[in-house]
């Protein structure tokens, strides 16, 4: 039962997904006094969903709606979501969500470290193999939906690249594969984040999905609610909502492993941080195989005579010679993962004289509460030690270390008044405020600059909708050049009815048939419907467009077939 | 201590590539020129420099215009550090210590490259206040001539020096960089060449070899030197140049020390190779970031934890897997497969970057042309060899008068400024000569420009 009646509870079950999430959302909407939201979903999705229906649709369903409330996660706080679950289900006693944030995306959303002292947290984790193979396969079938896809290709794999460099240098048989894996390995790879916060519960899915005794203490350490047995081995029978991998693929990650192409491995290997395997050995993983613990062949290397594959930034480049990927060629420094791999490897809590000391591990100090105050600030200046009052505290301080936007709080610690400069300047506001310009996207709404979290600024920034500029006339400049590159740029070429024009980096095949037609404002869900009823095509080149509409411009008994022929053509084209 | 003219002891730099053998170069030449502090040069070497500089112009031209006849213009790859007649990694000729050997790289895209050897009387070393060179230290010892010199070396931690040449780019690579692919990423070009260097073991065993062999000269004679330990120099860099100045006689303070480092550190500080630093390297135990295991058993197996020792760095040691770098992973992945990076990009920058300098090529079967008086090809990839022996034609010839010259020079009477003014004055005809069979018309009023510099000397 809820601690107090009046008080509603909040949980939140943290994980990069592919862990069984669907279906534990539903195993702790099973009591009626607990509303549960899943991932990004609507937020009534579980609630109002069914079980077994989703099980058949389930893939498809998580494909084309699984980013719906995107927006709300990424631009408002975790209070602000808490309200919005309440009012979603104002009957229900505990409120909580599962896989909508990952450890460090909840810390760094929540305004006020009291919310997260009154939540209860646990951490889901699943093998990193199966894992990567499961995300693998739903990024490759994400590619039919451009929504989702989006994200990965415009966000997730250029966090891998600017994290990780060295996958420019590795052989790239096919870009989408590759772009596929190295998101897969990515979420992997962002564990190293969560392992910085110490005092965190941890569970392995392949436990919590199989023994219904831990499933049992887990729906009740989350909800404060009792759930009886019959109802959990239901669903433990019943087995997940999501398969996401063909079934009947091998479960056993060596295998699965070992199935992989080199490359694959390659990647694997290098992207996962040495500290994110220890810690997976801890929690009795078996994670040999994404060891690099090599020793030479004995026999001479000899070149082959095939000519290579090449290797990523040759394939960009192929693409592109201005490939956008490519600006992330030149490092400038360890990635943050990197530092916290090799410098930084996570926290302990010391809780010492009625306070909480957030240690890091590479610091030999045992009685934190003796050092001297001048000793103390000097090491929470170099964010090795914080003393904080609650254990909540020191998470929020050590993701303002570890993950800072430094923009943003310089522009925050001048604490003027923002002030409206210039109203719809090209679709965006000019605001005045901390001694900066921020260029503000009108479509995003009114915002309180003050309370601007990292999380809703880091998304506004990669979707363009902000700018931080130190004058006036460097905000209007970059939105001008914003607008330039944005701008659908007519390559003066018509092929078989469809006029191909460059547009974000891709050539877009437009059909004449639908007449003028202002690529920039086109709705998305209109643009996929065009792109489905093959009226546009997105290619990497013009050469594949031209291939892909010769291969539709077939004699007419074959155009009937066109869904069938542009599926195959999609597919040849990974 | 003295802060104005240096006259007794002229700098000699002996040290192994990649040591900080150029950042001790520029430390020990910026003493020098501080205020007054220039080492006086006599008329007889005011001469000479003039020479080198009218003879490094015209052999030059010589160079492109053999070329041309080939049809090579714009793609050849001739770096400026070697236009010089004294540019490029030098030596004392072992077979002939009276004369200093001088190696130029010639690459052309799409062709090849080859390494020709010039040699000259060893006085033209001293073109550079600082007298220097990669290779023989114990023979410079051996040679009377350098016994007044102030003998210096630098050393580094092998596994750095061997780290550092596996992501070196040398001046020919710099100059295709330079020409050819100026948007491209250096750290990207650096990073894919270092990986196919760390996974073909074979090239490894030839950089640690070359090093091994340039220890078990310099280690018997390295009480005569005054030794610059890197790690040092980039860790507390004042107290190190305080150190190099005392050896020169020279009072330096901690300032002025600091003063002098700060335009030289972490910079490039060659004129014409523009890739001879690393961005964002220059990092003591940086290699601890790309060596693997694998590597380090190459370095135990040519006895480098006595190497170590001797030097005074702790033993070969063994790296934990555990805590490998990304880019170590990638490595280790390759050497687990038995199988090399070949994703090396553009195979002209590639083959020119390859380390010809400082790797013991014995095994990697390029083509040697037979030596001649003054010259030799060595090294060769160049798939015409035609071209080759036409260069070498152009060298030997371009050579013999060249060293008629310097000769004549060095046998005059050039005790007075009065001297060197005749023997300039002598060499006129000579020069317009040699300028007349090169098209540029700058070779003339080169040589009217060195008159006039002696003659002002000696007003």
């Amino acid at each position: 039962m809820p601690q107090d009646n009046q008080s509603p509870r909040f949980f939140v079950v943290t994980t990069p997904g592919l862990s069984a999430t669907r279906w534990l959302a539903y195993v702790l909407a099973e009591h009626p006094d607990v509303y549960v939201a899943h991932g990004k979903h609507a937020l009534d999705a579980v609630i109002r969903g069914q079980f077994t229906q989703e099980q058949q649709s389930g893939d498809r369903d998580s494909l084309m709606r699984g980013n719906e409330m995107q927006a709300l996660y990424d631009r408002h706080s975790l209070e602000e979501v808490f309200a919005r679950y309440q009012q979603t289900r104002p009957e229900a006693r505990v409120y909580g969500c599962v896989h909508s944030y990952t450890l460090d995306g909840l810390i760094l959303a929540a305004r006020n470290p009291q919310t997260l002292s009154n939540l209860r947290i646990l951490n889901l984790v699943r093998h990193p193999v199966n894992y990567i193979a499961s995300h693998y396969a739903l990024v490759r079938s994400a590619e039919k939906h451009p929504r989702l896809y989006q994200l990965y290709v415009e966000r997730v794999f250029p966090q891998a690249l600017r994290a990780y460099p060295e996958l420019f240098l590795m052989p790239c048989p096919d870009i989408r594969a590759f772009l596929a894996f190295a998101a897969s390995c990515q979420g992997v790879a962002n564990l190293l984040r969560d392992l910085v916060f110490p005092g965190v519960r941890s569970v392995k899915m392949e436990e919590l999905t199989t023994r219904i005794e831990l499933l049992q203490s887990v729906c009740q350490e989350l909800t404060g609610l009792t759930y009886s047995p019959e109802s959990l081995k239901t669903f433990i029978n019943r087995g997940a909502v999501n398969q996401h991998r063909p079934r009947g693929a091998s479960n056993d990650p060596r295998t699965i492993f070992e199935g992989w192409e080199s490359w694959q491995q390659d990647i694997a290997q290098v992207m996962i941080p040495g500290a994110v395997l220890d810690w997976l050995e801890e929690m009795d993983y078996d994670v040999t195989m994404l060891r690099s613990e090599s020793s030479a062949p004995s026999r001479t290397n000899t070149p082959s005579s095939e000519p290579p594959v090449p290797c990523l930034a040759d394939h960009l480049r192929m693409l592109d010679q201005r490939h956008p990927y490519l600006e992330q060629l030149t490092r400038s420094g360890p990635s943050t993962i990197q530092f916290i791999d090799t410098e930084h490897p996570g926290f302990q809590l010391v809780h010492q004289e009625g306070k909480v000391y957030a240690l890091a591990r590479s610091l030999k100090v045992q009685n934190p509460s003796r050092l001297a105050p001048e000793a103390l600030r000097m090491l929470e200046a170099k964010g090795l030690c914080f003393c904080t009052d609650t254990v909540a505290e020191a998470w929020v301080a050590i993701a303002r270390s570890l993950f800072p936007n430094p923009e943003l709080a310089a522009a925050q610690t001048m604490t003027t008044a923002p002030h409206l400069v210039e109203e719809g300047f090209r679709n965006f506001n000019l605001v005045s405020y901390g001694g900066k310009v921020f260029a503000l996207a009108q479509c995003v709404g009114p915002v309180d600059f003050s309370r601007l979290s990292e999380t809703e600024f880091r998304e506004l920034r990669s979707k363009e909708q902000i700018f931080i500029a130190d004058s006036l006339a460097e905000a209007k400049r970059w939105i001008e050049q914003l607008h330039e590159r944005l701008q659908p740029q007519s390559l003066e070429t018509t092929y078989k009815g469809f006029n191909l024009v460059a547009y974000r980096g891709s050539v877009w095949a437009v059909a004449q048939s639908l007449g003028s037609l202002d690529l920039a404002s086109l709705p998305a869900g209109e643009t996929e419907e065009h792109q489905r009823t093959a009226r546009i095509f997105v290619a990497p080149s013009t050469e594949q467009a031209r291939r892909w509409i010769d291969q539709i411009s077939c004699p007419p008994r074959r155009r009937n077939l066109f869904s069938r022929i542009y599926r195959r053509a999609v597919s040849r084209s990974r | 201590m003295d802060t104005g003219t240096l006259k007794a002891r002229k700098p000699l730099v002996v040290a192994a590539p990649r040591s900080g053998f150029s950042l001790l170069i520029s430390v020990i030449d910026n003493l020098l020129r501080r205020g007054v502090g220039r080492i006086s040069r006599s008329p007889r070497q005011i001469v000479l420099d003039r020479v080198v500089e009218l003879a490094s112009f015209y052999i030059t031209q010589k160079y492109r215009s053999t070329f041309a006849r080939f049809g090579i213009t714009r793609d050849l790859i001739f770096n400026g550090e070697f236009h010089l007649l004294v540019g490029g990694p030098k030596w004392l000729e072992k077979s002939n210590p009276q004369l200093a050997g001088f190696r130029k790289y010639f690459g052309v895209r799409g062709m090849g490259d080859f390494l020709l050897v010039t040699t000259h009387p060893r006085q033209v070393l001293e073109f550079n206040d600082v007298v220097h060179s990669h290779t023989a230290p114990a023979l410079w010892l051996q040679e009377d001539y350098y016994a007044s010199f102030r003998k210096f070396t630098s050393i580094r931690n092998p596994l750095g020096i061997i780290n550092s040449a596996s992501f070196s780019l040398n001046a020919m690579a710099s100059e295709y960089i330079q020409n050819f692919l100026p948007g491209e990423s250096e750290d990207h070009i650096r990073q894919r060449h270092g990986l196919y260097k760390l996974t073909d073991l074979e090239f490894f065993r030839g950089l640690v070899r070359f090093l091994k062999g340039y220890l078990d000269e310099y280690l018997p004679c390295q009480k005569e030197y005054f030794v610059m330990r890197w790690e040092d120099l980039i860790t507390d860099p004042p107290t190190t140049i305080c150190r190099i100045a005392a050896a020169l006689d020279l009072a330096c303070s901690e300032e002025e020390a600091q003063a002098l480092w700060k335009p030289m550190d972490h910079v490039n500080l060659l004129r014409f190779h523009k890739h001879n630093y690393r961005k964002g390297k220059g990092i003591v135990g940086d290699w601890k970031n790309s060596l693997v295991n694998e590597h380090l058993d190459i370095f135990r197996e040519y006895g480098f934890d006595h190497y170590m020792e001797a030097l005074g760095y702790p033993p070969v040691p063994v790296l934990d897997p555990r805590g490998y770098s990304p880019y170590q992973k990638l490595i280790a992945r390759y050497l687990q497969r038995g199988e090399l990076y070949r994703q090396v990009g553009d195979p002209d920058l590639f083959g020119f970057a390859f380390n010809k300098s400082n790797i013991d090529a014995s095994k990697f079967g390029f083509k040697s042309f037979p030596a001649r008086k003054w010259t030799r090809v060595e090294r060769s990839t160049l798939s015409q060899d035609s071209v080759v022996e036409a260069v070498s034609d152009t060298a030997e010839e371009c050579c013999e008068k060249i060293n008629q010259l310097l000769f004549q020079v060095l046998d005059a009477r050039l005790e007075t400024w009065s001297d060197a003014r005749d023997c300039i004055g002598s060499l006129e005809k000579d020069w317009t000569n040699l300028m007349g069979e090169v098209p540029d018309g700058r070779g003339l009023a080169l040589y009217a420009r060195a008159l006039e510099s002696i003659r002002s000397n000696c007003a």
